[in-house]
């Protein structure tokens, strides 16, 4: 499923005596082992027979061998079942492991079915004492062998550490359908279609999909007549899990999945649903691709989207999958150049970490949400937050994107049920995140083969002080990620908990992902020395004081690294350097907690006895009367607690202010009176740039004074309805000309009349943007200003004649008294209150006064306006 | 504290000559580093491997850095980078290599001199430096003033100086800028433009030879124009090359008039006795044109395929990624569930103010405006409200309600046919409006944003009624890049474009391409079939069975 091992590398093909080689050698064990010589079979040669079946993969050998089909009546696996279970260790383990080989490539069928009738024979004891007991952990064949192979070598040390516990697998799955099989011809789709029990067992149980898959995928995309959903629906459900086994699928098989999986549609089965009232974009989807660029697009498209919550994201999560199987068995340089044809604005070290990072971070909350609802135990939790400053470490700060639209799914085909999806998204997620770990590791173990590094920065006017933080920066991209993934790791091992998976996978994705961690870890050490180390040390004493699960772990990583990688090669460069030698001393002194953790730093590296640590009693408050600035402290992890919690790295802003509903049209009417001109005259938008203003300022009313006053309620409505009353009537009424009833009464508030030149259309000047438009911005518009002669500029502006202004008297109002038009608060009627706040709508400013106004400054224009009726 | 420790010479000269580096990433001040590196300096300093005596412990070494800040106040400044750890997790923060100078200098002079005149030198300087904090010293240093009252007067000059340096800094403009309008630059597109001929000669010119029939020019008449070109040389390059606005003129036209103040958009064409102008340009050129800005768009396509080196707010597959095509939500916008969305990087709202009244369209009432639930939109982002007048000030009040903060104001002046003021906008109350206003209103802190490219005026012509300058689009991409969201309230058919949103009441249909969003719309539908939904008050009349009925539905919207 996730990985492909280095020495399958589409670049790294063995040519044809090699192969030849290889084939003739197992061909030879084989009959050795069957022969059954107990003095030359020993656990080292199964384990390298083993071991050489990687190779039998399509990649490898991607036509149906001959020789291999000579394998007949060889029995391999009883020689193998008779040894002692002292000489071999988990010696079921490593059957499981070769009867898994077997199975998944169709020339080595013949030595299952040879062995068959014995292997049942031998295991007839335990077959029946265990037989009904239902064994949760069910693995399929390619599964195990994809675990595997994601290690250099399988070896006893491996099966060790992995604890496969294949037995019952073996016995209660994969032996029972061979069983089944051996006399029947290959199964047929149509077997199953028939019965959706049968259906629902081939789809949820990965050992019977896998045989499926083993035995009778040729039929699956041969037999192009099947129609109907429920066929193509079952094919889609079966090519999800072909793609994702690369190598071991052959061929032209695996380009009929990946077609089918990418244009998302099995071909042979109509998919076109009606479509839904509102168009949509997946009739115009775009033609299949194939190349490389797209896997990477995919991956771009993850980074581009870091709030994405990929439980929502099936399909995406399902491409991203198999992109990141198919990127990992490319070479360094291969993805050199995908990365540079798309123009991406990450390196190829940073798209990886920040996926690594992305997919990490997802799980650790997802992990964090399960299991704070499953355990209840407070004391028994630890804390698994990643720090703040990870993700805007190396995470670019980028707007909302739109998303591509080959991320959507298509409904038809995905009508699985919800947990059965959920799952599925999950090991999908894990089996991404331990492919991305593996491809940053073999980029920096390529760099190092080719003697490339990165970090030369060959601008020699780079000041060194930048050059240290780009250092910095690039340690930083990848200890992000990595502790974070480690973090993954310890929390899958220690709590049992999940709700998603079964306990043992927990376990072994614990495993792979911290074994292929401190690998990447290692490789980054040994690409750039001393300063990977160095940076390393500070960045592990800096995030041990802020989280004690990452000390936890940190001390985890430094002892694997020192003294458990099989050489001495860390500690010797350790040592090499003054400032990595006074790093670790310090952080080992201050975490010592006399624990054996801690004790082969002591001996081993400084040769220092380990100091002694007693133990201590106290009271929290001794504890924290202890602490210097303990207040300071206190408030210091409240902020910090307070923005961890803060997830989704929204920064801290305005809360925008409530909108009660109180506030709806029906009472948002002001509470000031119109009978009262004094009051009504208070604009709350009296900052105008407009309309100038010096009203009294009265305090805003709170929403507080609206609800006591909701008993004005009914006569707030009717003013409402008199204000619309009101507007008509002005319309309709004939107005009287007044000239005395403008500046005298001071209602001007304090203005001059010659304020009453506004209606005059005037414009100073328009020369201003002579020329500046024309060439400084060539994206600006080709109608900008050039000056030119202003229409107006060879008149005179005429003050118009008091005469010719025509105000309306608001006699037919009772409710409220209107002098003239140019009252600069003409809103009287129509003030509004929101949110305590008085609005002007302006309503009554345009109709009562200047657009009733004939186009005066134009006295012979002939121009009409449309209220000019009214002046008639 | 007082320390019988004798002065580490040699570690005042260390100090002295890496301040900087002890200071700066990967060190950042870490006294086991500095120890560190001291070590290996005293190493490689000595021809012979240093005696024990010579080697000091940390201890030791983090006592002399006391001793020294302790004789030379202020030289030395230490900070705590976790008060819970001990004190070897201790940092240096700043070095003053003034005092240290000092310190040394004295000591290399008056080598027999004993510890207690140090002591009272030390003091004295106390007094002199006033036992202010390094943070204190550095504000006194920018307020140049007081800094010139208060200073010791020999320390004049040097405060001068770095007042001057601090100011300097203070003013260079970030490289970010220039970059990003260089960005802007390389990879924006190019529109098509021609210019336009501002010779009044060529406009009467040509008003004598064109042949109007209907407000068109239908035929010129060459050889008049070959004639006056003898006399006017140039006039036929420009004629070829720019736009030249040809005075139309009728029997009723009125020269002394003048220019008719509404141009082209004249009601009254037929009577109308002011002059108005009809556009001539060659159809050569503007096929001409539009081949080059299409050539030319292109080339800055291919361009931008190479790697960008300043990648600020852009996301990672910038260049690869196909921009959104248009998307559209027909719906009131009063009632839409602005939830189903999602986030957007740049909000534009284009409100009819009531205040359009007398303008021939539907307006949103200005309370329901303020109502809008527009605060789900953005986390951090722009959103850009067109106000009118008066509605300037609700305009802004919205934005605060909403969680905006104003932080800009865009101005579009109008211009008209000729390229000019618009001189007959029939509102304002004191001045003609000749000009809109767009606030920009920030929510958050976006990181992304990419400013100080555009200006904060558009100068373009009127279009449909309300239509807002094109412009706007340019400077929103400009400002957020072309992958990410970006919505339009209120908008129009003529609003929808690549990268887009656009919701209103007045689009014709539906069309969403993002699935999630659609998903989610198809739910807000199914769920609003039933019409008392947006009627809570109706809810007061319906029986009491019925309105658990109803009350669950609304939990469940
Ligand atoms: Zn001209
Ligand atoms: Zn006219």
């Amino acid at each position: 499923m996730a990985n492909t091992s280095f020495q399958t590398d589409v670049n790294d093909v063995p040519d044809d005596q090699t192969t030849g080689q290889l084939i003739d050698s197992i061909c030879n064990t084989c009959q050795l082992l069957h022969n059954n010589q107990p003095k030359r079979i020993n656990s080292k040669l199964i384990f390298k027979l083993v071991h050489s079946f990687r190779f039998l993969n399509y990649n490898v050998l991607p036509a149906e061998n001959k020789k291999l089909l000579s394998l007949n009546n060889i029995d391999i696996f009883t020689p193998i079942l008779n040894l002692p279970d002292d000489s071999i260790p988990e010696k079921f383990d490593i059957i499981a492991i070769l009867f898994a080989y077997c199975s998944i490539r169709s020339e080595l069928h013949p030595l299952i079915i040879n062995s068959l009738d014995s292997l049942i024979n031998h295991l007839r004891d335990s077959y029946d004492s265990t037989n009904g007991i239902v064994n949760s952990d069910i693995f399929g064949m390619y599964t195990i062998v994809s675990y595997v192979e994601q290690f250099d070598e399988i070896s006893p040390q491996l099966l060790q550490f992995l604890q496969l516990n294949l037995r019952d697998t073996l016995i209660h799955q994969w032996i029972p359908l061979w069983q089944n099989y051996k006399d029947s011809i290959p199964l047929q789709l149509s077997n199953f279609e028939q019965n959706s029990n049968e259906i629902t067992s081939l789809l949820m149980n990965n050992s019977k999909l896998d045989f499926f898959i083993a035995t009778s995928i040729d039929n699956l995309f041969n037999k192009q007549e099947q129609n109907g959903e429920k066929s193509s629906y079952i094919i889609y459900q079966i090519t999800k899990r072909v793609i994702l086994l690369n190598h071991w699928i052959p061929k032209d098989i695996y380009q009929i999945a990946t077609d089918i999986i990418i244009s998302h549609e099995v071909t042979s089965a109509s998919t076109s649903t009606s479509l839904p009232t509102v168009s949509s974009s997946q009739s115009s989807s775009k033609p299949i691709k194939h190349d490389l660029l797209f896997n990477l697009q995919i991956i771009m498209e993850l980074i581009d989207h870091p709030e994405l919550n990929y439980l929502e994201e099936p399909r995406l999560i399902l491409l991203l999958q198999v992109s990141l199987q198919k990127l990992s068995t490319l070479s360094v340089k291969t993805l050199h150049e995908i990365v540079n044809k798309s123009g991406s604005t990450q390196t190829l070290s940073a798209i990886f970490n920040m996926t690594q990072f992305l997919l990490t971070k997802f799980l650790v909350k997802m992990e964090n949400i399960t299991s704070s609802s499953s355990t209840s135990n407070l004391t028994l939790k630890k804390d698994y937050s990643i720090p703040d400053w990870f993700h805007d470490a190396i995470i670019p700060s980028i707007p909302p994107i739109s998303k591509s639209l080959f991320i959507f799914d298509n409904d038809t085909l995905e009508n699985e049920s919800e947990s059965n999806k959920l799952k599925f998204i999950v090991e999908s997620l894990l089996n991404s995140l331990n492919s991305t770990i593996i491809i940053n590791k073999k980029i920096l173990s390529q760099y190092n083969s080719l003697n490339l590094n990165p970090l030369t920065l060959t601008s020699s006017s780079t000041p060194s002080t930048v050059k240290l933080l780009i250092k910095e920066k690039y340690m930083e991209l990848y200890f992000i990620p990595s502790l974070t993934t480690l973090l993954l790791s310890d929390q899958l091992s220690t709590i049992p908990l999940g709700i998603l998976y079964p306990k043992k996978k927990r376990s072994l994705y614990a495993l792979f992902i911290f074994a292929n961690t401190t690998n990447l870890l290692e490789s980054l050490i040994k690409l750039h020395g001393n300063i990977a180390l160095y940076h390393l040390i500070k960045f592990i004493s800096k995030i041990s004081a802020t989280n004690l699960t990452l000390q936890k772990i940190s001390i985890k990583l430094l002892n694997h690294l020192f003294f458990h990688i099989g050489s001495d090669s860390v500690k010797q460069l350790c040592l090499q350097n003054e400032l990595t030698t006074q790093a670790l001393h310090n952080y080992i002194t201050i975490w010592n907690d006399g624990t054996e953790t801690y004790k082969l730093f002591f001996e081993d590296l400084f040769e220092l006895e380990q100091p002694k640590v007693d133990t201590n009693s106290t009271s929290l408050t001794t504890l924290l009367s202890k602490i210097p600035n303990v207040e300071t402290i206190i408030n210091l992890n409240q902020q910090i607690s307070n923005i961890t919690y803060n997830d989704d790295h929204s920064p801290i802003q305005p809360t925008p202010r409530k909108m009660s509903s109180q506030f709806s049209m029906e009472n948002a009417m002001p509470i000031s009176t119109n009978n009262n001109n004094i009051p009504s005259k208070y604009d709350a938008y009296s900052a105008s740039s407009f309309i100038p203003s010096n009203k009294p300022y009265t305090p805003p009313i709170t929403a507080s004074t609206i609800n006591t006053s909701t008993n004005n309620n009914n006569n707030n409505n009717n003013n409402n309805n008199n204000r619309y009353l009101f507007n008509n009537s002005m319309i309709n009424t004939p107005p009287v000309t007044t000239n005395n009833t403008i500046p005298n009464d001071g209602g001007f508030n304090g203005l001059t009349p010659t304020h009453m030149n506004d209606n005059i259309p005037y414009v100073n000047t328009t020369n201003t943007q002579e020329g500046k438009n024309d060439n400084n911005y060539p994206y600006g518009s080709p109608f900008s200003t050039r000056g030119g002669t202003h229409p107006m500029s060879n008149t005179t502006p005429k003050t118009p004649t008091v005469s010719s202004m025509i105000t309306t008297s608001a006699s037919s109002n009772a409710t409220s008294t209107f002098s003239n038009p140019w009252n600069e608060s003409p809103g009287t009627f129509t003030s509004n209150m929101v949110g305590g706040k008085m609005v002007n709508t302006g309503k009554n400013y345009i109709l009562g006064g200047h657009s009733r106004v004939r186009n005066n400054s134009r006295a012979q224009s002939i121009h009409i306006d449309q209220f000019e009726n009214d002046n008639t | 504290m007082t320390h019988n420790s004798t002065m580490n010479l040699p570690l005042v000269q260390f100090l002295m000559e890496n301040d900087a580096e002890l200071l700066k990433v990967p060190l950042s001040g870490h006294l086991r580093d500095i120890y560190s590196i001291y070590l290996i300096q005293m190493e490689n300093n000595h021809i012979e491997p240093p005696t024990h005596e010579q080697l000091i412990s940390f201890e030791e070494f983090v006592n002399d850095l006391k001793f020294i800040s302790e004789v030379a106040p202020g030289s030395l400044s230490f900070k705590r980078e976790n008060p819970l750890l001990s004190q070897v997790d201790e940092l240096l923060e700043y070095i003053d290599v003034f005092p240290l100078k000092t310190l040394y200098e004295l000591y290399t002079k008056r080598q027999e001199s004993s510890n207690d005149q140090v002591q009272q030198n030390s003091n004295k300087k106390k007094e002199q430096v006033g036992n202010t904090s390094t943070l204190e010293r550095l504000i006194n240093i920018l307020d140049f003033e007081k800094s010139m009252t208060t200073v010791h007067s020999s320390n004049n000059q040097q405060h001068k100086i770095l007042s001057n340096q601090l100011n300097k800094i203070l003013e260079t403009e970030p490289a970010s800028y220039e970059l990003a309008r260089q960005r802007a630059k390389e990879i924006t597109p190019v529109i098509e433009y021609i210019s336009t001929c501002r010779d009044h000669q060529h406009s009467s010119i040509l008003a004598s030879t064109v042949y109007i029939v209907n407000n068109k020019i239908v035929s010129m008449q060459w050889s008049k124009l070959s004639k006056y070109e003898i006399e006017n040389p140039q006039f036929m390059a420009c004629l070829k090359s720019k736009i030249h606005y040809v005075p139309n003129l009728k029997p009723q036209t009125d020269l002394t008039l003048g220019d008719c103040s509404y141009l082209d958009t004249c009601h009254k064409l037929g009577s109308c006795r002011y002059l108005h102008y009809l556009q001539y340009i060659p159809e050569f050129l503007t096929d001409e044109v539009t081949r080059e800005t299409h050539a030319k768009n292109i080339k800055i396509k291919s361009e931008s395929l190479k790697i960008p080196f300043y990648t600020h707010g852009n996301c990672s597959s910038l260049v690869i990624k196909e921009q959104a095509p248009p998307q559209w939500i027909r719906c009131d916008v009063r009632k839409f569930d602005f939830n189903i969305i999602g986030k957007f990087s740049v909000v534009i709202a284009d409100p009819a103010w009531n205040i359009h009244m007398n303008l021939p369209y539907g307006t949103c009432n200005d309370i329901e405006l303020l109502q809008l639930p527009l605060n789900h939109l953005q986390d951090e982002g722009i959103l850009f409200l067109w106000v009118t007048g008066r509605a300037i000030e609700l305009g802004k009040e919205s934005l605060a309600n909403w969680g905006y903060k104003v932080i800009n104001e865009l101005s579009w002046i109008k211009t008209n046919q000729l390229g000019r003021t618009i001189v007959t906008g029939r509102t304002g109350h004191w001045l003609n409006h000749s000009k809109e206003h767009l606030l920009l209103g920030v929510k958050g802190d976006p990181q992304w944003i990419n400013k100080h490219i555009d200006i904060d005026l558009i100068v373009s012509t009127t279009r449909e009624t309300s239509r807002k300058p094109d412009e706007l689009y340019g400077i929103i991409e400009r400002l957020v890049g072309p992958h990410a969201r970006k919505l339009e309230i209120f908008g129009r058919d003529h609003n929808i474009r690549p990268g887009w949103l656009t919701i209103g009441n007045q689009l014709s249909g539906t069309c969403i391409h993002e699935m999630d969003v659609k998903r989610k719309y198809d739910k807000f539908i199914a769920s609003n079939k039933n019409p008392n939904k947006w009627h809570k008050k109706d809810m007061n009349g319906i029986k009491s069975g019925n309105q658990k009925k109803f009350q669950s539905q609304i939990s469940t919207f």
